[in-house]
């Protein structure tokens, strides 16, 4: 454990120096070289921390309190009017305390503070012309309109519901953009980073973007992996005032759901915002995903494929998210329940507080995950906020007698730099 | 993710007042006009604003009821396109937290969107934004779009003359001549030796008085003489105002077609 937090601090130390670095050569390179980024720090509240996977310990053995970090320092070089480089790197932890389980509990699991370091972005792009524009190396490729998740975006990681600006870590892909005219085609490879893999798991994908008249319009083609190729398109309208915005792809013979008539996945969202008089801002989304379970029982064999996988990888990285997000129905790619509506509800009052809720519900089985947050600004650079997180597992857990909910509060601060 | 739109709005209404000052080389020792009519005159203010591409340094400070502030620098491009619609990009160089965020509008209100560069991501704004007060600013998008060109959404008859600040103005009464127009009517305060605006009223449909706009601290930059101060204020919210501050702005600069692009609002480049 003293290892493990002893190499955290250099890989952090490390990363605050070379961002130091960067930030003197782009004072010395003026207008050549930017730099930027974010700190942030906040306290953890959670109702039990528990490795339930393995055994869920009493509730006298977890401390329920723990910290977070999060760190990010961007980097953008611009040597040259054509060329521009960027490098975002993260270094995050995020741990609850708790007792050392593998004597009391027989949990495998470290108690040492889950902590990853990241390189999110590393990419150069290149613009010989205003026709052509090319980007290669690791970036976030952001298909798709919607919020909570984006149905046509195969070829990014996955990420949570509410982690939309959690700046998600990029994959390492090749990016073409042509202009023709009133439309801009895209092409995109995204090779398969397994050692070995040959050229049928990499992805691929074009896509067309336009935006004539109120409306921005895009289809696509993308295969990912080995999976069957699909056909994607998305668009974002205003209407009366009211935005509107959708997603769909349309994928032959992939679907693994044995209740299904076909084997066909058509996943789509649509959704509407609207800012309200007095500063209210509402967007409601909702989603189907066509590859996900259909009732509880199917939920449940899903949940003992994933312990199985995440007991013989030993890799704990991400599981309190996606435990999270499990409770309340998995939304997204590999998400295990079909149908869910989003609500995300902000409003900005006295000029320094901004309240916002985030929520999921999905009809099915009538679990409802929220996060309200309440942010204040202290000056111009950093926020202060309170967050929390709140899961009614709905049938999930009365039939399956799951776990306790993992409620949590977070306070803490980010300072932008 | 959307209330920064907001702030890309205020932003872009920066731009349309900034452009509003500008006004034509030597035409600051210009002699005073006389026998003009309020459209004459109008003509003129637009005429002023006419500048076929500009980049600008500017930042923006919006000062609470109760005292507090929030200020941002951004460079901020224009061009018109062949049609003549101002098209406007501006990038935010601070704060830290906002750093990056661009916002591009095509000259009119279906055609802007925003760029958020922490995800990433294009997103198109929703036209209910345009009738929103900007992020607690004292501006809405709809004032952008009416600054753009007065002549072509009003009507304008001279009232009088007025002395504001020491600087003799002709005093207008605009009336919408468009339905489009944001307010029914607009008096203008003009200075009558360059025709830059000092003063401008905003009224509602129901003749409330719901907007003030001063202009001052004029300078010469880059060959032309500008208001470097604009204070805008909407008088629904009391004590509040918004401080718009020219640091710096080229006319000569070389304004690529691509700056206007999706692509350039994303990249960059």
């Amino acid at each position: 454990m003293r290892l493990n937090r002893i190499k955290g601090l250099l890989v952090l130390l490390s990363t605050i120096a070379v961002l130091a670095l960067s930030a003197n050569l782009a004072l010395a390179e003026e207008n050549k070289m930017d730099f930027g980024g974010s700190f942030e720090v906040r306290a953890i509240s959670q109702a039990k921390n528990s490795d339930f996977l393995f055994g869920e310990p009493s509730s006298t053995e977890v401390v329920p309190l723990g910290a977070g970090l999060n760190f990010r320092g961007d980097l953008a070089f611009t040597p040259a009017d054509q060329v521009a480089a960027k490098l975002r790197l993260g270094y995050k932890t995020d741990s609850t305390m708790q007792t050392d389980s593998t004597t009391q509990t027989g949990s495998t699991l470290p108690p040492a503070p889950n902590v990853t370091f990241t390189l999110d972005r590393g990419y150069i792009d290149f613009t010989p012309n205003s026709l052509l524009s090319l980007r290669v190396g690791k970036q976030r490729l952001a298909w798709g309109t919607g919020y909570a998740w984006n149905p046509t975006d195969l070829l990014d990681l996955p990420r949570t519901a509410f982690t939309a600006e959690d700046d998600p870590e990029g994959v390492v892909a090749f990016r073409g953009d042509l202009a023709l005219g009133p439309v801009t085609g895209q092409v995109f490879l995204v090779p398969s980073t397994d050692p070995g893999s040959d050229w049928e798991k990499s992805g691929r994908a074009v896509r067309f973007k336009a935006s004539p008249s109120a409306v921005d319009l895009t289809a696509g083609w993308v295969k990912h992996g080995t999976d069957p190729a699909a056909v994607t398109g998305d668009f974002a309208y205003s209407l009366s005032g009211v935005g509107l915005h959708g997603e769909v792809l349309y994928q032959s013979e992939g679907n693994p759901r044995a209740d299904k008539a076909t084997k066909d996945v058509i996943n789509y969202l649509v959704g509407a915002d609207y800012n309200f008089p007095g500063g209210y801002y509402l967007a409601v989304e909702y989603y189907h995903n066509d590859t996900a379970f259909k009732d509880v029982p199917e939920l449940l064999s899903y949940l003992g494929q994933v312990k199985d996988k995440y007991i013989a990888s030993g890799n704990v990285t991400g599981y309190p998210a996606f435990m999270q997000e499990y409770l309340a129905g998995l939304i997204g790619n590999g998400g295990a329940t079909r149908d869910h509506l989003f609500v995300r509800g902000s409003k900005t009052f006295k000029e320094k507080y901004t309240a916002e809720l985030m929520a999921v519900y999905n009809p099915t089985d009538g679990s409802v995950e929220a996060q309200p947050r309440l942010e204040y600004a202290w000056g111009q650079n950093t926020t202060l906020f309170v967050q929390g997180l709140l899961v009614n597992a709905g049938k999930k857990e009365a039939e399956a007698n799951l776990i306790p909910l993992r409620n949590r509060l977070d306070v803490g601060m980010k300072v932008s730099f | 993710m959307r209330s920064k739109v907001l702030f890309a709005a205020a932003m872009a209404l920066a731009l349309a007042l900034m452009v509003a000052g500008i006004t034509a080389p030597g035409a600051v020792k210009a002699a005073p006009s006389t026998g003009l009519s309020g459209d004459e005159i109008l003509v003129k203010v637009d005429g002023i604003m006419e500048a076929k591409a500009t980049v600008m340094d500017a930042a923006m400070t919006t000062v609470g009821s109760n005292g507090t502030e929030k200020s941002s620098e951004m460079i901020i491009y224009t061009k018109k396109d062949a049609a003549g619609k101002a098209r406007t990009l501006i990038r935010y160089l601070s704060p830290a937290a906002d750093k990056g965020i661009g916002f591009l509008s095509l000259g009119s209100v279906d055609k802007m969107w925003m760029y958020l560069p922490k995800v990433e991501k294009l997103v198109r704004i929703a036209g209910s934004m345009v009738k929103q007060s900007m992020m607690n600013s004292d501006f809405s998008y709809e004032d952008l779009m009416d600054r753009a060109n007065f002549a072509e959404y009003y009507s304008a008859q001279v009232v009088g003359n007025e002395n504001i600040e020491g600087q003799n103005c002709y005093v207008l009464e605009l009336k919408a001549k468009k339905g489009s127009a944001h307010y029914r009517q607009v008096k203008l305060w003009v200075r009558q030796d360059n025709f830059i605006p000092a003063k401008e009223e905003f009224y509602s449909g129901s003749g409330k008085l719901v907007k003030v706009s001063y202009q001052t601290d004029l300078a010469v930059m880059d060959g032309r003489t500008v208001p470097t101060k604009i204070v805008f204020k909407d008088l629904e919210q009391k004590g509040h105002q918004t401080v718009l501050t020219i640091k710096d702005i080229r006319f000569s600069a070389e304004v690529p077609e691509r700056t206007f692009s999706l692509q350039y609002l994303e990249k960059g480049q």
